[in-house]
């Protein structure tokens, strides 16, 4: 019976076990698991050459720099080897050489100016600039021309998403708006800044009237995966006025504007072409109501292309012919020299001129760097031509983990430039000849604890044929048709930049120059000190995220005063001017918005210290005793909104 | 002070301030060169032909403007010029409204110190301008314990043949002669706004060989002047200086000169404004 019901039980088991197959096999069949969705995800990165000479500021860096008010423009002033002129103003020497030697350009467009008139904003508006950068010497072999510095400003990559940012201040207020289209392929972007300062001034001197404005506008379309045109318009208006006894005196009319059409190609081998064309048109108002005008047209193309993985190979090309033109007063009206000076700067002419580079970067070993450039320009002006040759040579070479060296060589040449940079203003002619620079330098980087860095860099510069206001025997002369070049000069010195990146949660700087420039020095021409030398400049500052919205910087500046002038025997006796030392500071409280978005109250100061900077000395040798003038305080304070999307 | 001054243009502007100026003209000459000052042979009346291959001259225009009431202001413009050419001479930058200009023939103080000559050239070759700028070889004129005086305002080069005969004169004069009353008491011209107002300045280098009362020409003494010197065919300013001459034939009855001399006192007889 034991047996039957075992077996009983197993036919059970298996006729179930039968039954369920079969009613599995009745059932319909699960559906498959999806397969699995592969996202595309495209990462565009700026490999940074380590060069020895640049600075740069990132936009989270520049953005809260005290006393730069949010201008990256600005905010370069705290970097080693620029010696201000006047605190507050725009205008530097870079290791030596005079600010006619100074190279401004954003996207590889040159520009007349990179900010307003006096202290003016910049003329891009922040929201547009990813990076300014300085390059004092051996720059990149796409720029020239230039013999002292090179400031550029690059912009920011199209966004993926509508992005903007405004900013409400006392005295002007401004904004830029960009957005995406086609899907991402393409994106359109405007803004620009607008000045009532005339109305805010009124109030304290009704006499003075200043205006400024600028625009900007940018669209991009993607015509392939791999090919960019980019339209990239930009102009700036400035004036200023004094009005005294119903009679108006314009100090300062100017604008310019550029519009810039480029395509961007980037292979799949990773070399990339730009082949661009620029046009541009600049005025500035002369007395009696004349213009002085220049219609500027310009190309370029340059070619990136990597030859294995240790070296990079660029070839590039520019021309840009400026189209002078301007209101000529009638010899009878005015004084031989005055016309004389009215030709030399404003007959109508088209000066010309044209470059060609080539440049190897050779990275045998992780953190090294040699860039050797080759680059020549020919100008044209008014017949004549001048040929300026300017090899280059950067090395970074790391020693150790820590430590890198630092070498740059270079020669720069420059065709006569007015002593400042001023729009439609330039020599007929090429007067003189070009200027050049001859530069050398050498340093060593560290990486420090904290991620701070330290840079020191030994330079000297030689210039030759360069325009400056300081010329011989320091005699300054500002009615000169022709300034003469000025004596040959020298300049040398330490540049020391300890940093820690200002985007940090807690950031420091610490920046100094200790040089001398020098006019002279030749068998023929003495040595003597440039008038605007100035022995040191230091900054030192912080940037402090507190939490809840709220960051504060601070810088403190102090710089060395000029030398006595040496016609003036009690001055000499004297010495140097004294030095000058101010504090600027700045607090912002911010309210996030969803993810991105951003309102900022920030409330700014350019010297809260005070601070007076003497420019002079007066000195009566009747009495034997002298007395010293100061400019200021020239005190900008800055209170507004900012917003950003 | 100096640099106060360019931060201050460097804030202000570096091109020149825009403000509305006053209307402003020039006032000067356009010159009606004789034909003998043109190159044209002229035959003396003791037959030597000359031919004025180079005549250049240094001058100030003066202009005289008048304000309102008696009061008045003057203003000045050096000029460098080939006399054989019809140029303009003038001095820009006048108020409009009435004036009176006038001319002289006046050299630099020399030595001159660099970039110190701001004459204006007209159709002179640089080599010859330079000239203007040199101490003659007969030396300045009136020159004071210092070593400065009046540098040349007329350069003369002439040739001159006579039955075979032929000599070239290569002077360097200083001349002028000060006409500040014929400046005040001159034509008075109406200064428009970017205008030139002009007289006409006849110019008549042939003056130099004429007496005071305009007399005929002659060129005998000039040619002795080479023969008792070197005898080489060149006149020189050191030979002419040499060579005296009698009350009779000199430009004063009352006593002797020199030939130089006597071309150097002649020489603002050259110009006529009309």
């Amino acid at each position: 019976m034991a047996r039957g019901r075992r077996l009983s039980s197993v036919a059970l088991i298996a006729a179930c076990l039968t039954t369920l197959g079969e009613a599995r096999a009745q059932e319909p069949a699960a559906p498959a698991p999806p397969d699995p969705k592969v996202e595309e995800v495209v990462v565009l990165g700026r490999r940074e050459p380590k060069s020895p000479t640049v600075h740069r500021m990132k936009r989270d860096e520049y953005r809260v720099v005290p006393g730069a008010f949010g201008d990256p423009f600005r905010a370069i002033d705290v970097l080693p080897g620029l010696v201000p002129i006047v605190s507050g103003l725009p205008y530097f020497y870079i290791r030596g050489a005079p600010p006619s030697a100074v190279g401004y350009f954003v996207d590889d467009v040159r520009i007349p100016y990179l900010y307003h008139f006096a202290l003016g904003p910049g003329v891009i508006q922040p929201a547009l600039v990813e990076e300014v950068s300085l390059h004092p010497a051996a720059f990149p072999a796409r720029y020239g021309r230039y013999a002292g510095g090179i400031v550029a400003g690059t912009t920011r990559d199209p966004p993926s998403e509508l992005r903007g940012e405004a900013q409400i201040r006392v005295y002007d207020a401004g904004g830029y708006l960009e957005t995406p289209f086609a899907g991402g392929r393409g994106s359109v972007g405007a803004g620009g800044r607008y000045s009532y300062t005339a109305g805010i001034i009124s109030l304290a001197a009704q006499e003075l009237t200043i205006d400024y404005r600028d625009y900007n506008l940018r669209a991009t379309y993607d015509l392939t995966d791999r090919l960019r045109l980019t339209l990239f318009g930009f102009g700036s208006y400035d004036y200023a006025s004094e009005t005294e006894r119903g009679i108006e005196e314009v100090f300062f009319a100017s604008e310019f504007h550029r519009l810039d059409l480029r395509l961007d190609h980037r292979a799949r081998d990773g070399s990339t072409t730009r082949v661009a064309t620029t046009v541009g048109f600049d005025r500035t108002r002369l007395e009696d109501a004349r213009f002085a005008q220049s219609v500027i047209t310009a190309a370029r193309a340059r070619h990136v292309r990597a030859l294995g993985n240790e070296v990079e190979l660029e070839i590039g090309a520019d021309v840009t012919a400026d189209h002078y033109g301007g209101d000529l007063p009638s010899p009878y009206a005015v004084s031989f020299e005055r016309y004389d000076q009215a030709f030399a700067f404003f007959s109508p002419r088209t000066d010309t001129a044209t470059g060609a580079w080539v440049s190897g970067r050779f990275r045998p070993r992780p953190g090294w760097e040699i860039t050797g450039a080759l680059r020549g320009d020919v100008f044209t002006s008014a017949g004549k031509i001048a040929l300026g040759p300017s090899p280059r040579l950067g090395v970074r070479v790391p020693l150790k983990k820590e430590i890198a060296f630092l070498a740059a060589l270079g020669v720069a040449p420059q065709p006569p430039a007015f002593a400042i940079p001023v729009p439609a203003v330039g020599y007929r002619g090429l007067p003189g000849g070009l200027g050049f620079a001859y530069q050398k330098s050498a340093g060593a980087e560290f990486s420090l604890p904290a991620r701070f860095t330290l840079r020191t860099v030994g330079f000297h510069h030689s210039y030759f044929n360069l325009r400056d206001f300081a010329q011989d025997r320091g005699r300054i002369d500002l009615d000169e048709p022709q300034i003469e070049p000025m004596s040959p000069l020298q300049a040398y010195g330490l540049e020391v930049f300890l940093s820690r990146k200002l985007s940090e949660r807690y950031a420091a700087f610490m920046s100094a120059t200790l040089s001398r420039a020098q006019l002279g020095s030749t068998s023929s021409d003495p040595s003597r000190v440039s008038p605007f030398d100035r022995t040191f400049v230091f900054q030192i500052g912080g940037v402090v995220d507190m939490g809840r919205g709220w960051r504060t910087s601070a810088r403190f500046l102090t710089y060395g005063g000029w030398p006595p002038e040496p016609d003036e025997p009690l001055s000499v006796r004297l010495g140097r001017l004294p030095a000058f030392a101010r504090g600027d500071l700045r607090l912002e409280k911010r309210w996030t918005l969803g993810e991105t978005g951003f309102v900022s109250f920030v409330v700014e100061v350019l010297n809260m210290t005070g601070s007076k900077d003497v420019t002079a000395r007066r000195c009566l040798s009747q009495t034997g005793q002298c007395e010293d003038r100061a400019f200021g305080p020239l005190i900008v304070p800055s209170i507004g909104v900012e917003g950003g999307l | 002070m100096k640099r106060a001054l360019f931060f201050a243009a460097a804030i202000a502007a570096c091109v020149p301030a825009s403000e509305e100026l006053p209307p402003t003209g020039a006032a000067g000459f356009v010159t009606e060169p004789s034909p003998a000052t043109r190159g044209e042979p002229l035959v003396t009346i003791d037959g030597w032909t000359l031919v004025f291959e180079k005549v250049a001259l240094a001058g100030d225009v003066s202009a005289l403007v008048r304000t309102s009431g008696v009061s008045s202001y003057g203003r000045s413009a050096g000029w460098l010029w080939d006399a054989a050419q019809v140029v303009e001479i003038y001095v820009p930058a006048i108020l409009v409204g009435p004036a009176s200009v006038n001319v002289e023939l006046r050299g630099n103080y020399l030595p001159l110190s660099r970039g110190e000559d701001r004459r204006r050239h007209l159709g002179i070759a640089p080599e010859l301008a330079d000239r203007f700028s040199r101490v003659p070889e007969q030396g300045l004129a009136n020159a004071n314990d210092y070593g400065y005086g009046r540098g040349p305002s007329l350069i003369v080069i002439v040739r001159a043949e006579n039955e075979g005969r032929v000599k070239r004169m290569d002077v360097a004069l200083t001349s002028g002669f000060s006409s500040r009353s014929a400046l005040q008491d001159g034509p008075v011209i109406d200064i428009r706004e970017d205008q030139l107002s002009v007289r006409t300045l006849a110019i008549r280098v042939e003056a130099l060989f004429e007496d005071a009362s305009g007399g005929p020409m002659s060129f005998a003494d000039f040619a002795a002047a080479d023969d008792e010197g070197n005898a080489d065919g060149t006149i020189s300013a050191v030979e002419l200086l040499a060579h005296e001459l009698t009350p009779k034939t000199g430009s004063s009855a009352n006593r002797s000169t020199d030939l130089l001399a006597l071309l150097s006192s002649r020489g603002g007889s050259i110009l006529a404004p009309r």
